[in-house]
């Protein structure tokens, strides 16, 4: 019935999804649940974890130097995609640059939205809390920012949003908050009322929690960036972060609007094989099994941490498709019209546990390209 | 009284991570909702190890799905709140209003009876004046017409004798406000062929749920379960137009009910243009549709999204040859059922029915296509473009097709 099927609904899965959209397949999009991204800060790391550079990370990922062509293609078009969406991602793997996270810890990373800025060695940085926000300390984030860049001269307050919640607020609550430009306002006289009481000069760079706007983050950033005539940037730490569900949630309505068809809440429970093809998934809702068929399919389950992979005694098991892999998770006799992305080609993908964006995005960008090999031998499309 | 049945998984998998509320509607424009994380499993927690615990911040989960939707560890956690708000109820009570709203069959019933009248008198400012200060349903909030003629009045049962037959899940909506929906998806099955057959049936009870009136809720599930499983064991599909219903009879009974007929009945029950799409599958469909020039924008109701089905009413819309529909890709309208009626919820309500709205104008299509009721309330109130529902537009499509020959 679809030309594509992926499996799951990470970052790897929607950017399939989309993709093949594009290629003008019909395509479903199979999923327990969100994927990893909506925890993750939004940022796409070379090697997570580690601030290797682009040669450490070939070497980790077992990749060929052909291979970075198609990294700077699948990066390239990456970013078409964000500019469209009006997400735009800056970067590039062969420079990483620092930035600050929650934690006040410096990592480089390859890609990162707009909303984010290096930070550089010297200079000064202010950073900014605000009351209503539990796990973003400004103090402690100095203190362990002032570690790593001792010549950043760093100063940090605290402000409030004004609003009362009921449930413990989060760094999106914040963002949907200053979507709001009478919040942003007020935060912005708070912000510099105690600039002058503190005697605090202005800085080359204010650091926030991920919160600046969600859907508003250019009038948010641009609204601080110019009332406080300093560069801005935010440090993604505890999720949800909204540098990451800003990339989530363009991507997923991208998906929907661009006829990917959902099937949510839905468990991929094994495959129904023809020789060395799939010939139909077995997805499991709350009520019934069924097949579902297609003639191509991507599998973007997230390995370990995504739930593609279980880690039994015996070894790793594939927990979708139920297929026979190797102890590392790769597929002992991979199905001529299978893909897998990201994490489920196999642990030896993963660093610290991760896989990282750009791995991800190279990844997903192969997939689509074998796809698109096979629907040009033959394979007709809607 | 509540034994929570929960579906094969509990509240044990949560790893606090968030997605649920991150992906929560009402979260997202209100800090006055404690959460489906919390409300959920952290609740469920504490309830297990302590005593019963009536937290009002539930009022505002308007079972919408979307937590369910998006855990990835496949936690039921609307189930959960579903509980959460049964709880508040028999703690604190519901008032004359949520009983009312909660009811859509009875006021189906005598709304349509007095449909001239009622109709009138819900446009009439007095009145609505009166009913926002003693009942708190506010004034500004429109309601879906009742229709004299509704389709309980209008449809004599059929028995079938055609390969497949269809029992028809009509619903509250369709019988006692839209009948012209029922009147479109039987003509739809009849060139199919397919007989429909009206079973005698109650209020999916999904209002009830919504309102926390559990144990009515499970009264009406126990009773359609009965009375459905007479027309399965027969060989008959069960089809609804609804999707709230579909949701209540493939998922909800599941949990609030949970025996093995609500499983064996759930196994038979579809959406109508999945039932649809199904017969086209099996090379079965009537494919001789006319072309229609029309230019839709579709809007998928959080419960269509709920039930793990694709899209079904745009695989049907797009055999229409040259029919044009794209999805809004809107996410929640913010009726959600009796929810938006509410005073105490309507700013909530219209904050999230404005990002469907917007979508609509951007889109400028002719007009929206939805099989939701209570979406079609919010579309109706918050913009200017007629709204249909899937069914008719393939009626009609059937019906030029006829014409034209
Ligand atoms: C806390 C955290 C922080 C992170 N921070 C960073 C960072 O700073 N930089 C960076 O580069 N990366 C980061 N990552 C990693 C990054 O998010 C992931 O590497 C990347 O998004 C991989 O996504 P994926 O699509 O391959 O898999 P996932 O996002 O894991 O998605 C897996 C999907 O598969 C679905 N699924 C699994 N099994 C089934 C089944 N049987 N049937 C149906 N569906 C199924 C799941 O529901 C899910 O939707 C972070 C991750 C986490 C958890
Ligand atoms: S059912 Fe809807 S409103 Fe209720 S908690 Fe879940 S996502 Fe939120
Ligand atoms: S999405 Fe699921 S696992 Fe995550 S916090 Fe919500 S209920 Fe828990």
């Amino acid at each position: 019935m679809y030309d594509v099927v992926v499996i799951g609904q990470g970052l790897s899965g929607m950017l399939s999804a989309i993709w093949a959209r594009e290629e003008g397949c019909r395509t479903a999009l199979v999923t327990t649940g969100a994927g990893k991204i909506m925890q993750s800060t939004g940022v796409m790391d070379l090697i997570p974890g580690s601030d290797g550079n682009l040669n450490e990370w070939m070497g980790i990922y077992h990749l060929g130097s052909w291979q970075q062509s198609r990294l700077n293609d699948a990066i390239r078009k990456f970013k078409t995609l964000m500019n469209r969406l009006g997400y735009p991602y800056k970067g590039e793997p062969q420079d990483l640059i620092p930035i600050v996270t929650g934690s006040g810890r410096i990592k480089h990373t390859a890609l990162y939205p707009e909303t984010i800025s290096p930070v550089t060695e010297e200079g000064s940085a202010v950073v900014v809390g605000f009351n209503e926000l539990t796990d973003f300390q400004p103090l402690f984030i100095r203190k362990n920012l002032q570690k790593e860049r001792p010549l950043l001269s760093i100063d940090s307050i605290r402000i409030h949003l004004g609003k009362y919640s009921q449930r413990l607020m989060t760094q999106l609550d914040a963002a949907r908050l200053l979507d709001q430009r009478d919040i942003r306002t007020d935060c912005i006289g708070q912000i510099k009322k105690q600039m002058a009481q503190k005697q605090i000069g202005r800085p080359d760079l204010f650091i926030f929690p991920a919160s600046l706007g969600e859907d508003e983050w250019k009038e948010t950033v641009g609204q601080f960036h110019s009332e406080l005539r300093a560069k801005v940037t935010e440090a993604p730490g505890m999720p949800p972060n909204a540098t990451a569900i800003r990339l989530n949630d363009r991507l997923k309505r991208e998906a929907i609007r661009s006829g990917v068809r959902f099937y949510a809440d839905t468990t991929v429970v094994g495959a129904n094989m023809d020789g060395e093809e799939i010939k139909s998934l077995r997805i499991k809702t709350s009520g019934r099994v069924s097949n579902l068929s297609g003639k191509q399919f991507i599998l973007a389950t997230g390995g370990v941490l995504g739930g593609g992979f279980e880690i039994t005694p015996e070894g790793i098991k594939e927990s979708a498709l139920h297929l026979e892999t190797d102890s590392s998770g790769v597929m002992a006799r991979l199905p001529v019209n299978l893909y897998p992305v990201g994490a489920s080609k196999g642990v030896q993908m993963i660093c610290h546990g991760i896989v990282g964006g750009v791995y991800t995005l190279l990844s997903t960008y192969e997939a689509v390209c074998g796809l698109r090999q096979s629907v040009t031998g033959g394979v007709g499309n809607a | 009284m509540l034994d929570p049945n929960i579906l094969e998984t509990t509240y044990e998998k949560c790893l606090k991570c968030n997605a649920c509320v991150a992906s929560c509607p009402v979260s997202g424009v209100t800090l006055d909702f404690g959460g489906p994380k919390h409300l959920g499993p952290e609740l469920k927690r504490l309830v297990d190890n302590q005593q019963i615990i009536d937290d009002k911040r539930i009022e505002f989960c308007t079972l919408c799905g979307n937590c369910d939707m998006s855990c990835p560890e496949n936690v039921h956690v609307s189930t959960l709140t579903a509980y959460a708000k049964a709880i508040h109820t028999e703690k604190s009570g519901f008032s004359f209003r949520d009983f009312v709203l909660s009811n859509a069959e009875l006021v189906g019933k005598m709304a349509s009876a007095f449909a001239p009248v009622t109709n009138m008198a819900m446009k009439m400012k007095p009145i609505r004046k009166m009913m926002e200060k003693m009942m708190g349903i506010p004034e500004d909030r429109q309601f879906p017409n009742y229709q004299f003629k509704n389709f309980n009045r209008v449809y004599k049962n059929k028995t079938s004798g055609s390969k497949r037959k269809v029992a028809y899940f009509v619903g509250c909506y369709a019988t006692y406000n839209a009948p012209e929906v029922a009147g479109s998806f039987v003509k739809v099955m009849e060139y199919n062929g397919i007989e429909v057959a009206i079973p005698r049936q109650k209020c999916c009870g999904i209002p009830m749920l919504a309102n926390g009136r559990m144990n009515r809720a499970q009264k009406n599930a126990s009773d359609n379960i009965e009375s459905l499983l007479a027309y399965t064991r027969r060989g008959y599909d069960v089809v609804a137009t609804c999707t709230s219903c579909s949701l209540a009879l493939k998922k909800e009974y599941l949990s609030i009910n949970g025996t093995d007929e609500a499983r064996e009945l759930a196994a038979h029950v579809y959406d109508a243009d999945e039932y649809l799409r199904m017969l086209k599958e099996e090379g079965e469909l009537n494919v001789n549709l006319a072309p229609m020039k029309d230019r839709a924008g579709y809007h998928a109701p959080c419960h269509m999204r709920a039930q793990g089905m694709g899209n079904p009413a745009m695989d049907m819309l797009e055999l229409i040859p040259e029919y044009d529909v794209q999805d809004l890709g809107a996410g929640c309208c913010g009726q959600c059922g009796t929810f938006g009626f509410k005073k105490e919820k309507y700013d909530v309500s219209m904050k999230l029915g404005r990002t469907m709205a917007e979508s609509v104008k951007d889109l400028g299509a002719d007009y929206t296509v939805t099989e939701c009721g209570m979406c079609k309330n919010q579309l109706d109130q918050l913009t200017d473009k007629a709204v249909k529902h899937p069914i008719q537009i393939l009626a009609e499509s059937y019906e030029r097709a006829k014409r034209a020959i």
